[in-house]
């Protein structure tokens, strides 16, 4: 053979190996679908099936089985997928084009961790009760209005029949805001015609609080504003977790910690010897170092506990009771949930139509329907096949909802097509029983919804140019274009970006080096001088799209009073708050004549300041020996993620810093370092003490701005692990008389968990609470640990094709923008973009 | 017998690496802290009771072992965890390399004949206008990242001409027209950093054989220029070019991420990055266990493929 046949057999040995692999993997991938396909239609028999009998035994008028294509046709429809909106567009007919950055992965309620997956999941799923978009006379209402959904009415308050049960623990004179039950509808449908009913909520809620599957949703049902009796218990039982030993002795029936200590004395003590002393108590002696921030045994039984918090309660200057309540709300004691059966649980079939909810801390009113409108169904077929058990693992996990074949809708859209990474396609659910509901039918206008996944923004906003879209989301350097278009629209975000700064002695002097130095950062005017130094409108402007300067903890999507709709950041204390943490005064002979004209002008940027306090910090730095004269300070600024954002934002922050100290002590010495390198770990790495800087802050809770306000005071929660919440007190009055609590103890206090200073919900008037607020507010900012620089805001262009309810696009925190409207069908918008030769312009 | 025994001693050699490799993997991966991943409101209890009942908290080795008890007896690589929770890893990998190899095959059945034309076609015209005006494209084309020509070959193709469509198409009828058409932007962009890559090698390699001594002395034995060409110097400037045409085979399994990103390639770009950033086990080691294996198969071939190439090159041989 010569070398050139040789050759020649080699390419085509290579070529044919190349084809053994690629081809039987993209005719894998097609009877995979194929298979898939097939088994839907097996499966839409059965359903078939089902419907029938549920039809004959409840004697109504059936719904029309869903069209059971072969499979041949299945296979044909699913892979003729859409490209072009052309292509799917038909006369009279709407279909929502939308791009999503992020591909869903889980739509499984009990499992789904990403806001993307929850939006997805909100179109196959309904609430029992719902907010009434409804405007008066060109105005959004300033309250609220609530409509049933899938109940014939709202829940009727059935405390009274409850009060005194010892199953679930209602007292004895409890008259409201315990129990609630819930009457169904009787047209709730699965998308199949399944029928929903009671025993249907109860196998969802019995599944979401399984023990064995440990799901983490689980904790909406006992850790978020409801706490379900028992099903924290429910969930889990078989385990062992620290628990307050105050909790602990109520728990085992004692009245008191002291009546469990006389019995029970020699139990062995939990504790967070890095949150509660600074130290840790071993071998007799306390020791300053090496021990972590965590909850662990304390190798001391609880009786010598209480000598320990007393002891350190009078080395601090305060007094045995102050020590005493230290200890027994600091102490723990590893508690053995019991089984038990879901029976148990405060979640009650009253009805085959009927169930009734069993709360152990009541809710009343607003809260109440914010809290208790949503338990999410599963389908029982399919949730019982899409559990998987490992070989190596003794968690049950779940496949349930991660695939079109997999999916039950009982909301307004079903899951039609579904390719991950690249698109989703979702039609009219016609056994949704809103569409007999004009209130609920009227805000789902499209008969489809098609999203493509669209990663890179460029590529959105041709596409939507284009008309390919309905909506854009708008990038910094874009905003400006647009500022001016009838067609932008602002959406306030429940998301503050604050600058954290560490502050974490121990943990700064062990990252730093021989000339470069670190732990200038514990000092508080160092922190206060860098935060000073940015002009937050201007780095708002400049690093996001449409966010603006953010000077508190809380924006203005928190609502103090849903009643009214009234922000907690339009308060007078939350105003009040601010001025005086940035030091902006008002009143006679001052800059400002009232409140609001200062609090209007309020900038928070204060270069000469920052300047004076660098200079302030150098020297507390080298007289305190933290540093030496020629040290450089050397700070590392974390990001979870390396993009255009990151880079521009840490660009920003730099520069200014540096141009800050010019003209300081510390000109020349201040370096920073680009870590973009954390992922999800920024949280973290940044609580451990591995990073110096880091933006980051919490959402969430927009209703409470109570309780959100213990993201900054919990272990669990705070990136501030410097700052300590029950490190110092802080003196207010309450009703004419003044108490002296920590941070933490006034956050205890507001929320009602603290029997000696009642000032909870219903207790005091919400004034007091929103002072309250406003004083522990205050507190977080006075550290310099966690300061706010922008309040998330997001600018977005609408299509030609629509328009939004909401007069003026006049933001509601409950009701948004209110419906869409389609002014144009498919067809039509077609026509209309080719009048447009293609093109259209949104200035 | 020298190249079969050579074979399969490099065959054995690749699994024992493969198992070293694998284990480091795993044991790296298991040192790293787990995401903080609890959110407000989230019952910090339970999701360490979820790690709890997964194994974490067992040791690293008893955790493996119940890994490969799970994957090599039970061919079961797992679901997501942190990445795409509650899915197949394997079904997931599966479905998204076709589209990934679908896109690099065009390419590089594109991008090969012409660099290599090109080069062939530049190094003939050595010093001319025509191999200036390759060269500088070469050289414009390796210095302009692919994600330039990425969002140029959109902007103009799919946006302002329309001749394309923005995104590859859904589904998985990888083989029809309309998904013919949907990747060619894509290919396009993929495509113009490997020919000039492949143009500038063979433009080099071939300049220098042309001026060797043989290739006078073909000339003067009577062969035309093109019989000289073709039959003395592309042969041997292919020695050192074929391997990395090969080496490039195993570039069609790894997407590329910005390439994919831009023109919504539903590929494997990327997946391996994020099951780190996400700390994803099972992601994690399917995905190191697929690319660390054909790594090695490649290495394998390509030593191999100097022997088929030229004669001279014995693998193995005392």
């Amino acid at each position: 053979m010569t070398k050139m046949k040789k050759l020649f057999v080699f390419m085509l040995a290579f070529t044919m190996l190349f084809s053994a692999i690629v081809f039987p993997l993209a005719v894998y991938a097609e009877e995979t679908t194929e298979k898939e396909t097939e088994e839907t239609a097996a499966e839409g028999e059965e359903n078939g099936a089902a419907e029938e009998e549920a039809t004959e035994t409840e004697g109504e008028e059936g719904t029309e089985p869903e069209e059971t294509l072969s499979p041949e046709e299945q296979a044909e429809k699913e892979l003729a997928e859409i490209v072009e909106f052309e292509e799917i567009a038909e006369e009279g007919k709407y279909t929502n084009m939308q791009a999503w950055s992020v591909s869903p992965s889980n739509w499984n309620a009990h499992t789904y961790e990403t806001s993307d997956d929850g939006d997805f999941l909100a179109y196959f799923a309904s609430s029992l009760f719902t907010f009434q978009y409804d405007y008066e006379s060109g105005e959004w209402t300033k309250g609220y209005s609530i409509i049933p959904a899938m109940v014939t009415e709202l829940p009727a308050d059935v405390t009274a029949e409850y009060a005194g049960d010892e199953r679930y623990a209602v007292p004895v004179d409890a008259t409201e805001g315990y129990a609630y039950r819930y009457v169904l509808r009787d047209d709730l449908k699965w998308q199949d015609g399944t029928p929903i009913n009671a025993d249907t909520f109860i196998y969802s809620v019995s599944q979401l609080l399984n023990p064995k599957m440990a799901n983490h949703r689980a904790s909406m049902m006992y850790a978020s504003g409801m706490v379900m009796h028992n099903a924290e218990k429910y969930t889990k039982q078989g385990t062992t977790s620290p628990m307050n030993i105050r909790d602990y002795a109520k728990e085992m029936g004692y009245e008191t910690v002291g009546e469990l200590i006389a019995e029970h004395g020699d139990m062995p003590a939990l504790v967070n010897w890095a949150s509660s002393f600074g130290e840790m108590y071993a071998d007799g002696e306390w020791v300053a170092e090496g021990f972590e921030n965590d909850t662990v045994e304390a190798n001391l039984p609880i009786s010598d506990m209480k000598a320990l918090f007393v002891e350190k309660a009078l080395e601090w200057g305060q007094s045995e009771e102050e020590g005493n309540e230290y200890y027994e709300t600091e102490t723990y004691i590893n508690y053995d949930y019991p089984e038990m059966d879901f029976s148990e649980v405060g979640f009650i079939k009253t009805g085959d139509l009927e169930f009734t909810l069993v709360l152990d801390s009541p809710l009343i009113g607003f809260d109440f329907y914010w809290y208790c409108s949503d338990f999410p169904l599963v389908y029982e077929p399919y949730y019982e096949a899409a559990k998987v058990e490992t070989e190596d693992s003794d968690l049950i996990t779940s496949t349930y909802n991660t695939t079109v074949d997999g999916t039950m809708s009982y909301g307004a859209y079903k899951l039609v097509g579904f390719q991950d990474d690249k698109y989703f396609e979702l039609e009219k659910n016609e056994n949704w029983f809103g569409w007999n509901v004009p209130e609920l039918a009227e805000r789902y206008p499209a008969d489809t919804i098609y999203a493509q996944i669209v990663k890179a923004p460029a590529t959105r906003y041709q596409m939507f140019l284009k008309g390919q879209l309905n909506s854009y989301n708008l990038q910094p350097d874009e905003v400006e274009d647009y500022r001016g278009s009838e067609f932008i629209m602002y959406t306030p975000r429940d998301f503050t970006g604050s600058l954290q700064i560490q502050s974490n002695k121990e943990a700064l002097e062990k990252r730093q080096s021989p000339g470069i130095n670190k732990t200038i950062l514990t000092i508080k005017e160092f922190r206060k001088a860098l935060t000073w130094a940015i002009d937050r409108a201007d780095f708002a402007k400049t690093t996001t799209a449409a966010s603006v300067a953010g000077f508190g903890l809380l924006n203005s999507r928190y609502i103090a009073d849903p009643e009214t709709m009234t922000p907690y950041r339009d308060y007078d204390p939350a105003k009040e708050t601010l001025l005086n943490v940035y030091g902006v005064e008002y009143g006679e002979g001052k800059e400002y004549d009232d409140l609001e004209e200062a609090y209007a002008a309020l900038t928070a940027y204060d270069l000469d300041g920052a300047k004076e306090l660098f200079d302030i910090a150098y020297d507390k730095a080298i007289e305190e020996g933290l540093m030496k004269e020629d040290d450089k300070v050397s700070l590392t600024f974390s990001f979870g993620v390396d993009n255009e954002n990151s880079q521009k934002t840490f660009n920003y922050l730099s520069d200014h810093w540096k141009a800050a100290v010019e003209g300081t002590k510390l000109e020349g010495k201040l370096e920073f370092e680009y870590d973009p390198t954390a992922g999800n770990n920024f949280a973290v790495n940044f609580k451990e003490g591995i990073s110096d800087l880091l933006i980051a802050g919490w959402s969430g809770a927009t209703m409470d701005p109570f309780f959100l306000i213990s993201a900054y005071l919990d272990d669990n929660y705070r990136y501030a692990m410097a700052f300590d919440p029950d490190g110092f007190e802080i003196e207010h009055e309450v009703e004419g008389k003044t108490y002296s609590l920590t941070p933490m103890g006034w956050y205890k206090a507001m929320m009602g968990y603290d029997p000696d200073h009642p000032f909870g919900k219903g207790k005091v008037d919400e004034e007091v609470r929103i002072g309250i607020l406003a004083l522990i507010e205050a507190a977080i900012l006075e550290d310099y640990s966690s300061s706010p620089l922008y309040y998330g805001t997001s600018a977005s262009l609408f299509s030609q094709r629509i328009e939004y309810e909401s007069p003026d696009l006049e933001f509601h925190p409950i009701m948004e923008f209110g419906n869409v409207y389609y002014l144009y069908d498919d067809i039509e918008w077609q026509d209309y973009i080719s009048e447009s030769d293609g093109f259209l312009d949104y200035h | 017998m020298y190249m079969f025994k050579y074979t399969l001693k490099r065959i054995l050699l690749m699994l024992v690496t493969f198992a070293i490799i694998m284990t480091i993997c795993y044991v790296l991966v298991k040192l790293l802290p787990q995401p903080d991943v609890v959110g407000f409101g989230q019952d910090r209890a339970l999701i360490e009771r979820r790690r709890e009942l997964q194994g974490y908290g067992l040791p690293i080795g008893q955790q493996y072992i119940r890994f490969l008890n799970r994957v090599i007896i039970h061919g079961d690589w797992g679901v997501g965890e942190t990445l795409r929770r509650g899915q197949d890893v394997l079904g997931i990998f599966i479905e998204k390399l076709p589209a990934t190899m679908l896109v690099n095959t065009y390419s590089f059945f594109l991008s090969v004949p012409l660099g290599i034309l090109f080069g062939i076609y530049a190094a003939l015209k050595k010093n001319k206008w025509q191999d200036h005006f390759i060269s500088t494209s070469v050289m414009i084309s390796n210095s302009v990242p692919s994600y330039v020509y990425a969002f140029l070959v959109q902007y103009f193709l799919c946006f302002k001409w329309g001749w394309f469509p923005f995104h590859m198409k859904a589904g998985t009828d990888y083989f029809s027209w309309d998904m013919f058409v949907s990747t060619i932007p894509a290919v396009l962009a993929l495509s113009f950093s490997f020919i000039a890559g492949l143009t500038r090698s063979t433009r080099a390699e071939l300049t220098e054989v042309l001026t060797m001594d043989y290739m006078l002395l073909a000339r003067t034995k009577g062969m035309t220029r093109r019989q000289a060409t073709v039959r003395h110097a592309l042969r041997n400037a292919m020695v050192p070019i074929l391997p990395g045409i090969i080496a490039a085979f195993l570039a069609m399994f790894s997407g590329s991420i910005i390439i994919e990103k831009i023109f919504g390639v539903p590929g494997v770009g990327g997946l391996y990055l994020e099951s780190v950033q996400s700390l994803d086990y099972n992601f994690f080691m399917l995905l190191s266990a697929f690319y660390t294996f054909f790594g090695l198969m490649i290495a394998i071939v390509v030593d191999l493929s100097y022997g088929f190439i030229d004669p001279r090159i014995r693998m193995g041989a005392r």
